[in-house]
Order: structure tokens, then C-alpha cells, then sequence
């Protein structure tokens, strides 16, 4: 195939903006059922339509924006919202926990033991006690050795993090420093290869962050 | 001049939901085998339009997973990958069971007329399409009645791959013997009884069971079609 050097611009155009907005909807700067016209975005970043249509499609399938009457709409952080996220982390976290107990290696371990002892000793300000979140439940993930459920991890933790900022924004700290003692009993569980347990403390870590939601 | 332009794009949004719903079908009844490839110019001229509504339709499979965009820009039909089938047996596992959980406890009356109408549908089953067909309205139904629009999501896409799996094997003749055996309705049956009850354990027990039937049958289908294809792929 010839080299398009037109198109692989237009490419990098498309992941530039996916990325512009992706950002502004997790830290909601962009706010929850807010429309998005085309010709705004196509402005605000300067490209033509076709890279932003493709962004948008990434975000829509990622569920960070639906789709009504033609229309491009954040997706919506409410209590409503706030339930079925619990119930979904509940069980998500529950069943990667589980899986990670047995396909689990040594260096996975290592990996978890590392990735919760940065949410212990870190200060807790928000864009960190994020990111190390993203890394523990993405490690753990990777751990159960199923690659459909690493995605469905990460489309949990986009909304994690919109749900968090926007219930607990006003908080100085993450809430998260609260369940490191949980986390911990999680990745003794998948050290010692124990289903039940890894199960049992991915519950229990799930319903610490119900609580500090305040869903229960 | 902005109206005109509302108007191209309309026409495009159309004609890009033209050409990725015929993909989309091609895809997953593996007439267009996995890796393939789909190439803009060929496709702009098989559907008659320009190349952006076809790219955009490639995005959205591409966003599905159903394509891949190689490093050159090129497009093909993802590959089937053998190594990610346990992964696929054990996510629908989980979405059936889920589903069916949280159906139980949720679903109104209208949802269970739904649910009943999707298994009866299946039940009229005669092949593998309407097979695959009715199975899907069945586990989208249930989805539904959970009230998750993620979960629905979910289901979505391990139908979507499952279709693939079962497209895929059928295509191999020799492999589709096993196939009518997934008529069986049984297991549907019971899974509808459970959430008419609002049995929730019951009913992901049943999921549970329905879900590992039909892995059975799939992994026993595949190991044969992998097979009856080695010498295929030897030549190839």
C-alpha cells in the first residue's frame, strides 16, 4: 500500500482529540449531559469532521458518551448511575479476583504488593490516588489472565473516576487510603492461590467504596 | 452553506450505517473471513459511496473489535484468536449469570412478556441462524431486564463473539454435526422460570449451567474444526 501521509495526520488528529476529550470528561471540566456539537470540537481543536466523528465513536463505544437523536451527549453520573456501577464493580471485581488467585504468576504478585503500597504512602490528592488506583485494578486485571475483562476493568474505572470526582470532588483526600488494609488482604489472597478469599476481600473492597460513596 | 453541509453530513451518516451494518454482518457470519482485507477504496466502490462514510464505518468495527488496523493503515477483518476463547467462555459465563441475577430481580412485567417471546422465537429454531438469532434476542432480553446499560453492553459484545465462534466452526462442515444439539431449550427454560419466580440465585445457577453447555459444545466443535482445517492451513 503507498504511504498516505495525509491520512496518518489525520490519524494522529483523531487520537489527539479522543484524548482532549476523554481527559475533560473524566475530571468533569466537560459535565455530565453536556451535547457535543461537532462544529465546537472541529473548532476547539482545529481539525475538520472526520477525526472528531471517529473520536466521538471511540468515546461512544467506551460509554463514555451516548448517542440521542443524532446527538452526542456525555453520559450521565447520578445516583441512579452510582448503584449500577456498585453492583457491576461488585461482581467484576469479585470474578478478576478470582481468576487472578490461579493464573496469577510471581511477578504478578510483586506487581500488586508494589502497586498498594503506592496508594499507601503516596498523599492521597486526587489525580494520584487515581492513578494508582487505575494501576492496582489494571495489574489485577492482567493478573487473571482474561483480556475481555481487563477492558471491562478499565470502561469500570473511567467511571469510577467520574463518579468519585463528582460525589466526593469537595473531599481534600481520595477515600481510597481508607481501604489499603483490604487491598492488602486481597493480594494475600492471590499470593496463596485462594479464590474464595481474593473474592471475599474484592467484595468487601467494593463495598468500602459503596460506603464512601455513600450507596450503602 | 451550514445547512448544506447538515445535509452531506446526514447523507453520510447514513450511508456509513449502511455499509457498517452490512460488515457487521458479514463479519460475524464469517463471510468475510478473519483476516481479511478491508480496503476503502475497494469497499467505496462496492457500496457506491465516497471513502469517508466507509471509514467511519471501519471505526466503529474497528471500536468493536471486529476489525484491526494494521500498522500500514490497512484494515482487516480481526483474526479469530484460538488463545482468547477461554477468556470468551468465561466473560459470557459471567454475563449470563450476571444478567440473569440481577433480571430476576428487576424485571417488570413487560420484560418477562419479552423474554418469554425470545425463547419462544428460539424455540422455532431450525438452524444455525435462527438458532444464533433467537439465543441472542434471549440474552439481549434478559440484559435488558437488569436495567444496566454497561451489562447490555457486555452481553453485546460476547454474542457478537460468540457468533463468530459459531459461524466460524459451522463453516467447517464436517464440525457441524455437534451444532443441532444446541436447539436444546432447556436450559433456557429454566432460566426463564427462575426469573418469572424472582429466584435470583436460581436463575444464575441456570445461566450458569446454560452458559457451560453450550462451551462444552463450542470447544468440542472447534477442537474437531481445527482439525478438519490443519491440512488448509498447511498448504495456504
Amino acid at each position: 500500500m503507498k504511504f498516505e501521509p495525509i491520512a496518518t495526520s489525520r490519524l494522529t488528529e483523531s487520537v489527539r482529540v479522543y484524548a482532549g476529550l476523554r481527559d475533560a470528561i473524566l475530571d468533569l471540566s466537560m459535565p455530565p449531559g453536556h451535547t457535543l456539537d461537532e462544529r465546537d470540537v472541529c473548532a476547539r481543536f482545529g481539525v475538520s469532521r472526520s477525526p472528531v466523528r471517529e473520536a466521538l465513536l471511540r468515546l461512544t463505544t467506551e460509554g463514555l458518551i451516548r448517542l440521542e437523536g443524532g446527538e452526542s451527549i456525555v453520559g450521565d453520573v447520578s445516583p441512579k448511575d452510582l448503584e449500577t456501577f456498585m453492583a457491576l464493580h461488585f461482581y467484576l471485581a469479585g470474578m478478576v479476583a478470582r481468576l487472578a488467585a490461579t493464573a496469577r504468576s510471581s511477578r504478578d504478585v510483586t506487581r500488586l504488593g508494589i502497586a498498594n503500597a503506592e496508594l499507601t504512602t503516596t498523599d492521597m490528592e486526587w489525580t494520584k490516588a487515581m492513578a494508582g488506583l487505575r494501576v492496582f485494578r489494571l495489574t489485577l486485571a492482567t493478573a487473571s489472565g482474561n483480556s475481555i475483562f481487563s477492558t471491562w476493568t478499565l470502561q469500570l474505572l473511567d467511571q469510577e473516576e467520574r463518579l468519585s470526582r463528582a460525589l466526593l470532588g469537595s473531599a481534600s483526600h481520595h477515600p481510597t487510603i481508607a481501604t489499603s488494609s483490604i487491598r492488602r488482604a486481597i493480594v494475600d489472597a492471590i499470593s496463596r492461590s485462594d479464590p474464595n478469599a481474593a473474592e471475599h476481600a474484592a467484595g468487601q473492597e467494593s463495598n468500602a467504596l459503596a460506603i464512601a460513596f455513600g450507596s450503602k | 452553506m451550514d445547512e448544506l453541509a447538515l445535509d452531506i453530513s446526514q447523507t453520510e451518516r447514513t450511508a456509513s450505517a449502511i455499509v457498517y451494518d452490512q460488515l457487521r454482518a458479514d463479519i460475524l457470519s464469517a463471510r468475510l473471513e478473519p483476516g481479511s482485507v478491508l480496503d476503502e477504496r475497494l469497499l467505496a466502490q462496492r457500496f457506491g459511496f465516497s471513502r469517508s462514510p466507509i471509514r467511519e464505518a471501519l471505526v466503529r468495527l474497528w471500536a468493536e473489535q471486529l476489525v484491526q488496523t494494521l500498522a500500514n493503515r490497512t484494515s482487516i477483518v480481526a483474526p479469530f484468536d484460538v488463545v482468547t476463547l477461554p477468556s470468551y467462555l468465561v466473560a459470557r459465563d459471567f454475563v449470563y449469570r450476571l444478567g440473569a441475577r440481577l433480571a430476576a430481580q428487576r424485571r417488570t412485567d413487560i420484560d418477562l412478556a419479552r423474554i418469554e417471546a425470545a425463547l419462544l422465537a428460539g424455540e422455532a429454531a431450525h438452524d444455525l441462524n435462527s438458532y444464533v438469532e433467537g439465543n441472542r434476542r434471549f440474552h439481549l432480553t434478559i440484559a435488558e431486564a437488569a436495567r444496566m446499560p454497561i451489562l447490555r453492553q457486555w452481553t453485546r459484545e460476547v454474542l457478537d463473539r460468540g457468533q463468530r465462534v459459531l459461524a466460524l466452526v459451522a463453516s467447517r462442515e464436517a464440525a457441524t454435526g455437534g451444532l443441532h444439539k444446541m436447539g436444546d431449550q432447556d436450559g433456557h427454560e429454566a432460566i426463564l422460570a427462575a426469573i418469572r419466580a424472582g429466584d435470583a440465585a436460581t436463575a444464575e445457577e441456570a445461566a450458569g449451567i446454560d452458559a457451560s453447555t453450550l462451551g462444552e459444545l463450542v470447544a468440542e466443535a472447534l477442537t474437531q474444526a481445527a482439525i478438519v482445517s490443519l491440512p488448509k492451513a498447511l498448504h495456504a
